[in-house]
């Protein structure tokens, strides 16, 4: 026994039979015949290119590499970004002068207790004065006099500071580049066993006193290096750079 | 937005099975760690300047002593000390020496000692050259056959401070019947407190 049943709610194969007439063939609509095609009929769908079903995730996944490698790349800024100097700040001819400003975390406070654990923007105006070559170093401060090694040739670096007073001169770098990117003179102390750069030689403490002064570093050398430039850093990350003619 | 369950194919579990198989025979067999860690080794002898890219080395002597004097201290070597003078000269910016092994023939490994004022490591910039005073206590079969090996990445760690760097290994060239002449010496060194060397041992310029 067959009994025909009218679905309360059209199912998927009777959806366009709304608004038939009672009685009427449920797959008919008004106006066609069995057999012919409605007009707003869907082609049979293709198939999507892989390219088109995974378009979510292929615009997703080169943001996920960018999230990862970020993520795990902590060790940049975090250890290699701060110590040395890899962002130059201004960069000028030998005889102008270069605005050098960068913060650092001042942790102890131990010239200036204020800033004990605050970071604090350094600001210096520098100016290199002049660069030569020299036969002989000068009697340093502390100790006993330094000849100039066998195999080596000995340069003195002479820089104009202007700054704020109490900037703190810490960590001063005064290096010389050679043309194939040797770093001559990298470290904080000098030749001479200056560890104060960038302080005059009677400076009590790490911070400047005036509101202008010079300094005179001296930084051994190969002989036959060509220097291009001269750097001037705290420590980094900022330096500026001079570009010797 | 496609709906319902995917079939599961044979292509599709081929793909996974064999993607997952080829990515594991690669993790195997490709020997990663000669690619990834192996330090780049230049071997040299006593005398000899070596570039390591960013230092030229120079091991300039090779001492065997028994007592180490030094302004505060003598020491005694518990088998003997070898004194190795090295003169460093960095090319490229200030620099710290941190590696310094001696390896004998069985290949067991002797890391410096700082007694009687020795050095275990040294820091140099360009511009001139170094010497260094390293010394090792090691045993009497320990100094036929021993090489020292010196770098700025240091060994702790299975070598890796000096992963994919430049390293030198210089032979000490002590023969079998030297061994047992240097061990039957009885010699006191007085190492040099580390200094700029004279032009004649650093090496090559720059």
């Amino acid at each position: 026994m067959t009994t025909l049943v009218t679905p309360a709610v059209p199912g998927p194969d009777q959806g366009t039979g709304h608004g038939a007439p009672p009685g009427a063939a449920p797959s008919l609509r008004p106006g066609m015949l069995p057999g012919m095609i409605p007009p707003d009929a869907r082609a049979p769908r293709q198939r999507r290119s892989w390219g088109r079903r995974n378009a979510v995730w292929l615009v997703l996944l080169p943001i996920a590499i960018v999230a990862a490698a970020g993520a795990s790349s902590f060790r940049v800024w975090a250890y290699w970004w701060p110590v040395g100097l890899h962002h130059e700040v201004d960069r000028v001819a030998v005889g102008q002068s270069a605005h050098l400003a960068g913060e650092y975390y001042d942790a102890f406070g131990l010239d200036v207790p204020e800033r004990a654990n605050t970071t604090v923007l350094r600001e210096v105006d520098a100016t290199v004065t002049g660069v030569e070559q020299v036969d002989e170093l000068p009697a340093p401060s502390y100790g006993d006099p330094v000849p100039i090694p066998d195999g080596s040739v000995a340069y003195e670096v002479r820089v104009h500071f202007a700054a704020e007073l109490k900037t703190d001169l810490s960590g001063c770098q005064i290096m010389l580049v050679s043309e194939e990117g040797t770093r001559y003179g990298e470290s904080s102390t000098d030749v001479l066993g200056s560890s104060n750069r960038c302080s005059t030689p009677d400076a009590e403490g790490f911070v400047s006193e005036e509101p202008e002064w010079d300094v005179t570093s001296f930084v051994l050398a190969d002989p036959g290096a060509e220097i291009t430039q001269v750097r001037l850093g705290f420590g980094g990350p900022e330096y500026v750079t001079f570009d010797l003619p | 937005m496609r709906h319902g369950r995917r079939r599961i194919t044979w292509k599709g579990t081929a793909l996974v099975v064999g993607a997952v198989t080829a990515g594991c025979a690669l993790v195997t067999y490709v020997p990663q760690e000669r690619n990834v860690d192996t330090p780049f080794v230049v071997e040299g002898e006593v005398g000899e300047t070596l570039d390591l890219t960013y230092a030229d080395l120079t091991v300039t002597e090779v001492r065997v002593a028994d007592t180490l004097t030094s302004f505060s201290e003598a020491a005694a070597a518990g088998g003997t000390f070898i004194v190795v003078d090295a003169t460093w000269r960095a090319t490229q910016g200030e620099t710290i020496f941190s590696g310094a092994e001696i390896t004998d023939r069985q290949g067991r490994r002797f890391w410096p000692s700082q007694r009687g004022g020795c050095s275990i490591s040294a820091s140099a910039q360009p511009g001139y050259a170094w010497r260094t005073t390293y010394c090792f206590d090691v045993p009497r079969e320990a100094l036929e056959g021993a090489t020292v090996r010196l770098a700025r990445g240091d060994q702790t760690e299975e070598y890796a401070g000096q992963r994919r760097d430049a390293v030198a290994v210089v032979d000490l060239d002590i023969t079998a019947s030297e061994a047992d002449e240097l061990w039957e010496a009885e010699e006191t060194v007085s190492p040099e407190e580390p200094g700029y060397a004279p032009a004649s041992a650093g090496g090559g310029e720059g």
